[in-house]
């Protein structure tokens, strides 16, 4: 941190001596529209800079421009309800009216991620979907984030209600590491915990400008990580969007008291940013988010692969607690304590030996079969705190050093209460993160250094606080005996199996404090605040990321021969989490990583476009990498384009996968897949054998290659035009993709003891190590979207994709986590009625089932189906509105993955203040 | 759709509209998530349970209204539980009311105090499934473990044993007959038998302490333990009322007195002292087997059993048979003349010689 500071220091002090100041000269227009368009806090820029200034309730305006400004320049007007436009300005004498149309119409957006550069949408040469204000403003959702999902090929995850995971194009997944998220070009993965926080600090809603979305392998410009897509969260600039603006959505859920009682929803937000002169704007923006969580409650029994079953995923099956002694209840936690058959054995024959009249009897038992018994579990109403809060607070201090350059410092903080799932569920309670950046924008580069720092607070993990509270209130060795003692006791008491195991728990369960009692929470409490290197179940992560990048556009000296960009980047990961998750038991850990790129583009005619891009990546526990694009725009007609992509992407090992050292449910343990693990846990002497066994008394031995990043080469074709008098916007595309080295966890067993033979239960551990699998994996999928413009501002989307997994050998485990299918349908009109006052909207979002692979649950995901609306009213003179709007309003429950909370309805109204 | 609709007057709002309702109607209900599915339990055949039967046949009044009593109605009742009852008709009940000076009224079961009536049907019912077909017929018999606690044990699931024994097609309660076995329930089986087991109440240790003319016994025990202590002491054994399950073949004491004649020592209890404590432990061990048997197990043609010496001086058995007993060196069969003391921990059948197995 402090080595950041001062060469952010020393940045800004040689900005600052070079910076001398300019005459500026004002240029004045008005921007025009039809009748019952509102013209006010419509934004103005000069293209290429941050220069701008926004109109007032009449659509005036007037830009200072320096005086020695070089004409022509490209003036663009965007805002809520209107379509952006570019103007050329020949010189200062030109009159300026520009004419906006009705966002209504259907557009010309500009994007900027499909090629680092303003790009309009219709032109992109990879496939980009844009998520802008007017979709924002006029979508029902309790959260911005959960917008996203309403895009073609997106699959989103709800861990809880603020914890959503984006992905494309398949391997979906809590946390997924395989889709990057940059928030205003800081890529906020949590360092230490490898998930996205896009939703639990990212953005203020009232400060999203915007949401790119680019599917699909997108490492040649934003680096490794970009396997299945890019989403980037970019916010309002101070300079651009002033004043005062705040939303409350308060609500309801639960409403029909399945899962909990009904409770309020809450989600208020405010931003203020100012322009305190031509030089000087900044901004704060805050939102606080509370509700009482969705609850996770699938109750089904889980059987977790272990090398005596020879299953390679878990599965559910038959059991319940009632009927069978080793239920191990989906989200119930501590029922993963299984005793095996081997060790009860054990203890019917040593009750037989110290009472040997009970000996024939005893053998009787025994050899009717010993199952394997696992402890009482909980509920995860009755363990984790039911509620989920989360507060942002963001703000920026920009300051335009000249006309062409501006430095921003800007800070991100959030803290909350979430549920998350990875290998466990886990409670994420007091969890903090803050993202501070230093950036310098110029027309034609851009520099920015920026750090996460990430602190876990009090976050555990729901499974092993369960467990270690079974341990603590009676340890199983005591539970298990008295267990056993009570069901010979049962059975000759005239109680057969099924009952006899019941009354063996609830003798060897009674007196067990339970939750919700004083005496549970005085043990459950110490058990969460230790950390899990002193037996209890807290994390201590602190991990951090320190990132300096910069890009240089060079178009200007060589657009000639091509528009050339440049860009490189450093990484340093510092994981800190005093050996509970990490093996940083010594000392913290860092990883540097560094890459850089270079990208070229031309016009070979006025009909095609050819972007070439190339990137190299470095981490230093990885050999080096280059991923290569290549982008061909043909422009057919008018605002109809094809386009044909090659594009490339590869991710280093999350941290997670290089480093982590975690004991986890089924009482496995993760470990990284960095070679000192192989050295550490004696896999020369004492190789593993990988699950399930070859054999269960000689299995075959594991052997590991090196461990190396994994990667992804997809082509992808796609189109999109206006048609039917620019009333309606196609947009497909198809795309294939293969995946090389796909790095999963596998499962193996090693005996505790190498001298004995043994691979029974009682002999082995559970080891679950990233490999990359030989195994190339390979994709195919399609989207196609329609947006058509009724007239009078109605509009109605169709979209539907489709991703395929193929070529899967047997018993592969791919955790591919697609549905086949999947449509959005929606409808809105963004303003109708009296004043066009009314704005409305429905989005129906529908997908298959399909089978979910994790390490916490492998399970079908039943085909579900979503319908969201709103509806608001608008009053011009307080430049407020009203709405109510719901989220699955039809409060039909869902899940988006096995032991994930069920979705049900979220109400609420909506009152806003100057939102733009 | 009407296939001449003009294209014209084509309503897309309609078609939007009507699009989505019909994807709400295909789409009407989202899954739930399915509920845990418990594992079946075992079927069980559809019979009467034994509270049906023994309720439906009236020689089994008295039994009913017994265990009513005792509070195992339930028990017996229930689908859900596994049972074995040896069931008294009866006759067998009016004999026990009898024995107690109870009028022989159904009403008298009321008479009978708890304390004495709730261990007596517990000891004639087993807390688990046991059809002839699965009582040994091989020697000597099986310990089983009827519902009744053992007084004083230090587990609870420590029961006072019983000893259901077959023969070819002859079955007991430890010598009680079986009159009709396997009678089936849906929650166990009933054995009817002719007469009311009682269940012991006291130690080996404490029959031989309390019965005179097993005296010389009882002194050549002391003598043997002479030295001894805790669990080495075979008095010791013989008095922990779980864990041993002997068979005491107790010489009385004309049997002592011919046995110490014949070795020219006075016929006195008094003489053990004098013996060396290795020889007089070895004749009592030599008198004692690791099993239970009853007189009506013992098998028509001899067999030779192990005894508690034999681990010690290996071929040490006993032949027994329904005859009686004869050691190694006796030149004739002992005659059992008082057969079938039964003890918590063992049975004793008063022998008119001492075994000799040199």
């Amino acid at each position: 941190m402090k080595r950041v500071g001062i060469v952010i220091a020393t940045i800004i002090l040689v900005l600052w001596s070079g910076f001398v100041s300019a005459q500026t000269s004002p240029l004045s227009g008005k921007v025009k529209g039809s009748s019952g368009l509102s013209l006010g806090k419509l934004s103005v820029t000069v293209k290429g800079t941050t220069t701008g200034t926004t109109t007032d309730d009449n659509g005036n305006f007037t830009l200072n421009l320096p005086s020695n400004v070089k004409y022509p320049v490209t003036l663009v007007v965007s805002g809520i309800g209107v379509v952006s436009r570019e103007t050329v300005i020949k010189s200062a004498s030109d009159l300026i009216d520009i004419e906006v149309l009705s966002a209504s119409n259907l557009s010309d957006e500009i994007v900027v991620s499909a090629t680092r550069t303003q790009t309009r949408a219709l032109e992109s040469p990879v496939t980009v979907e844009r998520v802008g204000l007017n979709t924002i403003r006029n979508t029902a959702a309790a959260n911005y984030y959960d917008i996203v999902g309403n895009v073609k090929g997106v699959d989103l995850v709800t861990s809880s209600l603020t914890f959503k995971t984006v992905t494309t194009r398949g391997f979906a997944g809590s946390g997924n590491t395989r889709f990057n998220q940059i928030m205003d070009g800081m890529d906020n993965q949590a360092p230490g915990l490898n998930f996205s926080v896009g939703s639990v600090i990212g953005l203020t809603e009232l400060d999203v400008e915007s949401m790119e979305l680019l599917p699909g392998a997108s490492s040649a410009l934003y680096g490794p990580g970009g396997m299945n897509g890019t989403l980037l969260v970019n916010s309002k600039n101070p300079f651009k969007y002033q004043g005062l603006s705040f939303q409350a959505k308060t609500g309801m859920m639960h409403t029909d008291s399945r899962y909990r009682n009904t409770s309020p929803y809450h989600n208020y937000s405010i931003r203020f940013a100012h322009k305190v002169s031509e030089r000087f704007a900044f901004k704060i923006s805050g939102e606080l988010v509370h509700a009482k969580d969705w609850l996770a409650d699938d109750q089904r029994n889980y059987i977790r692969p272990t090398a005596a079953n020879g299953l390679t995923v878990g599965q559910f099956g038959a059991g319940t607690r009632e009927s069978d002694p080793n239920y191990n209840g989906a989200n119930l936690y501590g029922d993963e304590t299984s005793i095996p058959s081997d060790l009860n054995t054990f203890v019917l024959n040593s009750i037989a030996g110290s009472v040997p009249p009970l000996a024939g009897f005893i053998n009787g038992l025994i050899a009717e079969g010993v199952p394997a018994v696992s402890r009482t579990g909980f509920r995860e109403a009755t363990v984790a705190d039911p509620n989920t809060i989360n507060g942002k607070l963001s703000g920026s201090l920009n300051y335009k050093l000249s006309k062409n350059l501006e430095v921003i410092l800007a800070g991100h903080w959030g803290t909350g209460n979430t549920v998350y799932t990875g290998s466990d569920r886990y409670s994420l309670k007091d969890f903090k993160i803050g993202q501070y950046k230093l950036e310098l924008v110029s027309k034609n580069w851009m520099l920015r250094a920026y750090t996460t720092q990430e602190d876990a607070g009090g976050s555990h993990n729901l499974t092993a606080a369960s467990r270690i509270y079974n341990e603590t209130w009676k340890p199983s060795a005591t539970w298990i005996a008295e267990y056993w003692q009570s069901y010979v006791n049962s059975r000759m008491s005239g109680q057969i199996g099924y009952d006899a195991h019941n009354t063996a728990r609830a003798f060897a369960d009674r007196g067990m404090p339970l939750p919700g009692t004083d005496a549970h929470k005085a043990i459950y409490d110490k058990i969460i605040r230790t950390p899990i290197s002193q037996g209890g179940a807290l994390f201590l992560d602190k991990s951090s990321l320190y990132a300096v990048e910069g890009q240089y556009n060079l178009a200007e000296y060589t657009k000639k021969f091509a528009d050339i960009l440049v860009g490189g980047n450093f990484r340093r990961f510092v994981l800190n989490s005093q050996g509970t998750l990490f093996i940083d038991t010594a000392g913290t850990i860092p990883i540097n990583e560094w890459g850089a790129y270079v990208q070229a583009g031309r016009d070979f005619g006025k009909k095609l476009r050819i972007i070439a891009s190339v990137r190299y990546d470095k981490n230093e526990n990885f050999a080096g990498r280059f991923t290569p694009r290549a982008t061909a725009l043909f422009k057919v007609a008018k605002n109809n384009n094809i386009r044909l992509s090659y594009q490339t992407a590869y991710r280093f090992p999350s941290t997670q996968q290089q480093y982590i050292r975690l004991g986890v449910g089924g009482g496995e343990t993760l470990l990284g897949g960095l070679p000192l693990f192989r050295t550490m846990y004696g896999f020369n002497t004492n190789p593993p054998a990988p699950l399930p066994l070859s054999s269960p008394t000689n299995p075959k031995l594991a052997t590991f290659n090196e461990f190396k990043p994994e990667s992804v080469q997809s082509i992808e074709l796609g189109y999109k035009g206006l048609v039917a008098q620019d009333r309606l916007l196609i947009d497909i595309y198809g795309y294939l993709g293969e995946y090389t080295n796909f790095i999963v966890r596998q499962g193996f067993a090693q005996r505790l003891n190498v001298n004995n033979p043994s691979w029974g239960a009682s002999n082995v551990r559970t080891l679950s190590i990233p490999v990359n699998s030989a195994a190339k994996v390979k994709t195919y999928g399609a989207g196609v979207s329609l947006e058509y413009r009724l007239g009078r501002g109605y509009y109605g989307t169709l979209n539907a994709s489709t991703d395929v997994l193929q070529d899967v050998p047997e018993g592969f485990v791919a955790f591919f986590n697609a549905p086949r299918y999947r449509y959005n349908l929606g409808a809105g009109n963004y303003g109708f009625g009296p004043d066009k006052r009314v704005s409305f909207s429905a989005t129906l979002r529908w997908q298959d089932s399909f089978m979910y692979e994790s390490d916490f649950i492998s399970a079908n995901v039943p085909a579900f189906y979503s319908l969201d609306a709103q509806v608001s009213y608008k009053f011009p003179a307080i430049k407020s509105l009203v709405g109510i709007g719901a989220n699955n309003l039809l409060n039909q429950y869902y899940i988006t993955a096995p032991g994930n909370p069920s979705i049900g309805g979220l109400y609420y109204v909506r009152f806003a203040y100057n939102i733009f | 759709m009407k296939t001449k609709m003009n294209m014209k007057h084509f309503n897309i709002k309609a078609l939007f509209s009507g699009l989505m309702l019909a994807l709400l109607i295909t789409t009407s209900c989202n899954k739930d998530i399915e509920d845990p599915t418990p594992i079946p339990r075992p079927s069980r055949p559809s019979l009467p349970t034994i509270g049906n039967i023994i309720t439906t046949d009236t020689t089994f009044s008295y039994l009913l209204a017994a265990v009513n009593r005792v509070g195992l109605t339930d028990a017996v009742f229930t689908t859900t539980s596994s049972l074995t009852v040896f069931a008294p008709p009866n006759a067998a009940f009016r004999g026990l009311l009898a024995q107690l000076g109870l009028p022989t009224a159904i009403s008298s079961i009321n008479l009978i105090p708890l304390t004495t009536l709730t261990p007596l049907i517990q000891y004639h019912v087993l807390g688990y499934q046991v059809p002839s077909a699965s009582i040994s017929d091989a020697f000597p018999n099986v310990l089983s473990h009827s519902l009744f606690a053992l007084p004083g044990a230090p587990a609870p699931f420590v029961r006072m044993p019983s000893f259901p024994s077959r023969r070819g097609t002859a079955a007991w309660l430890n010598t009680v007959p079986v009159s009709r076995a396997d009678v089936l329930a849906t929650n166990g089986v009933i054995h009817v038998i002719g007469g009311i087991a009682q269940p012991p109440s006291q130690t080996v240790s404490a029959i031989i302490a309390g019965d005179t003319s097993l005296s010389f016994l009882r002194a050549a025990i002391l003598r043997a333990d002479s030295g001894q202590v805790g669990m080495n002491r075979l008095d010791s054994v013989m008095n922990l009322p779980y864990g041993p399950n002997l068979t005491i073949f107790a010489p009385d004491n004309n049997a002592f007195r011919a046995f110490l004649g014949a070795l020219g020592l006075p016929p006195s209890s008094a003489v053990f002292a004098a013996l060396p404590v290795q020889t007089v432990r070895a004749i009592v061990s030599y008198h004692g087997l690791g099993t239970r048997a009853f007189s009506v197990n013992l098998p028509a043609t001899a067999i030779n059993v192990p005894t508690l010496l034999t681990a010690v001086v290996p071929g040490t058995t006993l032949s027994v048979n329904t005859a009686g007993v004869r050691g190694l060196a006796n030149p004739s069969i002992a005659a059992i003349t008082t057969a079938n003391r039964n003890a918590i921990n063992g049975v004793i059948h008063v022998v008119n010689q001492v075994l000799r197995f040199q």
